[in-house]
């Protein structure tokens, strides 16, 4: 009985690792594409702020 | 030394597209240092709270880091190809420009087009031109990176920038001396025709009865129509031709550096001809100095170098006798022969990059002036030259026949240096007799009546333009 408790124990515990390291993977991708989505409005920006298709004077 | 701006709007390809490309990328890369660092500092809020907060600051940590990484991802792909197309774009105006520029270039080059000042005489491919509407002076109006055909001025006028789209009517100058030009001075054939002599040797009486005849003579045989490129020539020509139907001689030239005699011939639809006649004041040939400042014998069509007989002093003495009353109305030159072509040609090796020992290959027509005072037309005009003739072969040319009376005479003038310098000098000399006025000026008020004035010119002529070639070989 106390072995099958040990085992379900690490079993929780090994959930629990896992779960907390795919949230922390998760979080970091997600955080990854919300600042290269950030990124990409920053240049779409720079570029729209920038680009003027005019010729200029001397 | 790099080249003036030009008042003119530049090609976006050419300057202002690469500063819009510096300008993205700077702006960007701040952008994204205020992202990152905001998502940072939302992230250092976050840390010390629950765990859903610390989630909160992990996402927010990890955007903050993103946005520096990725930012510099996307704005190096997006300025490869920001540049890529600025390159693109860069490439094809920097082709199409210089296609266009070297095919105007040849164009002009095959039609013998290149601007000359009549004033200071400077020779150059290209005058300034004025912006018509606001008269900023555009000094390369070329195919550039201003425009491949045309250019924008600064003041938004639209200006043709090649001679194919008539940028030649557009009012132009001399990049040297700033004297207006006009469009023929650029855009036609020239000829350029110094008339060389010592004082009084007749140059001025030679230069206007020969355009005389040119325009009364000539120009209607062969359908050619002639106008002047500026008023003053024009207004002193018709002066002169008054002057000259009325037996008086022109005026004495006081001009070091003249204002080039410019006569524009046209015939249909063939380019333009513009003729350039030089008469300066024979003093400049009393020093090498005085001829310094003759531009136009860096590039003559052919040389008229005026011989007064009453210069030489063998002349003087045979009519010694005759001469002294009229030496008022003869005005014989009192510079040597041999010294005025010594002074030539030491300018031109000193000034024009005629060497030591090279010859002048433009031709060079000797013209012995005022031969029809006492017995000199018997002697060495066409008379003379025809009972010459009888002594030569029937198949000699008139023209060598002529040659050979005129140079025997001068030799036994004592003239023999003179001869062998022209000889051994020129390339191509001929020798030629005329009488700019046909009599002495002897105040009757009958007019002046020119004899073989157009003879040597139209040798000259036929040498450079094949318009002329034939008439002057049909005129014997």
């Amino acid at each position: 009985m106390p072995c099958l408790m040990v085992i379900l124990w690490i079993l929780i515990i090994v959930v629990i690792v896992v779960a907390v390291f795919y949230a922390v993977q998760i979080l970091a991708v997600a955080g990854a594409v919300y600042g290269a989505g950030i990124a990409l409005r920053n240049y779409v920006l720079a570029f729209y702020h920038n680009v003027k298709l005019e010729r200029a004077g001397p | 030394m790099s080249k003036p701006s030009e008042p003119a709007i530049k090609s976006y390809f050419f300057g202002k597209g690469y500063r819009d490309l510096g300008a993205v990328i700077s702006d960007s890369w701040h952008r994204n240092l205020d992202s990152a660092q905001h998502e940072l500092k939302q992230a250092r809020s976050f840390w010390p709270r629950e765990y859903h907060h610390k989630g909160l600051a992990l996402l927010r940590g990890s955007a903050g880091v993103s946005v520096l990484v990725f930012g510099m991802v996307f704005f190096l792909a997006a300025s490869a190809l920001h540049i890529v197309v600025l390159g693109t774009f860069f490439l094809l105006i920097y082709l199409g420009f210089t296609l266009v520029y070297f095919t105007e270039r040849l164009y002009l080059l095959y039609q013998g087009f290149f601007t000359v000042c009549p004033h200071c005489h400077h020779k150059y491919p290209l005058p300034e031109y004025f912006c018509p509407r606001c008269g900023e002076v555009h000094r390369r109006l070329t195919p550039s990176s201003y425009g491949i055909l045309y250019r924008t001025c600064q003041c938004g006028q639209r200006l043709p920038a090649t001679f194919f789209l008539n940028r030649g009517q557009l009012e132009s100058r001399c990049p040297q001396c700033e004297d207006l030009l006009k469009t023929s001075h650029s855009e036609s054939k020239k000829a350029f025709i110094p008339i060389v002599g010592g004082p009084s040797v007749g140059k001025s009486a030679y230069l206007f009865s020969a355009v005389t005849e040119m325009i009364e003579e000539m120009a209607p045989r062969l359908r050619l129509s002639h106008s002047f490129l500026d008023k003053t020539t024009e207004r002193d020509f018709k002066q002169v031709r008054n002057d000259l139907a009325t037996g008086q001689p022109p005026d004495k030239t006081l001009d070091a550096l003249p204002r080039a005699f410019n006569l524009r011939l046209e015939k249909g639809r063939k380019s333009p001809r513009v003729l350039y006649l030089y008469d300066p004041a024979g003093e400049t040939f009393s020093d090498t100095e005085g001829l310094v400042l003759h531009k136009f014998h860096e590039y003559p069509s052919g040389l008229i170098f005026m011989v007064d007989p009453f210069a030489i002093p063998a002349v003087r003495m045979e009519y010694e006798d005759r001469l002294t009353p009229l030496m008022k109305a003869i005005k014989p030159s009192a510079l040597p022969i041999e010294d005025a072509l010594s002074r030539l040609l030491l300018s031109m090796e000193e000034n024009f990059g005629l060497s030591k020992t090279s010859q002048i290959k433009v031709p060079v027509a000797v013209v012995l002036s005022k031969v029809d005072v006492f017995d000199l037309e018997d002697r060495i005009g066409e008379a003379a030259v025809r009972a010459h003739a009888k002594t030569r072969p029937p198949s000699d040319d008139p023209h060598s026949v002529r040659d050979e009376l005129l140079r025997r005479q001068l030799i036994r003038w004592e003239q023999g240096d003179m001869v062998q310098q022209l000889e051994s000098r020129c390339r191509t000399v001929r020798f030629f007799t005329c009488s700019s006025l046909g009599r002495s000026p002897d105040g009757s008020g009958k007019g002046f009546q020119a004899r073989r004035v157009l003879e040597p010119l139209l040798w000259i002529l036929g040498h450079t333009d094949s318009l002329f070639g034939s008439t002057a070989l049909r005129k014997k």
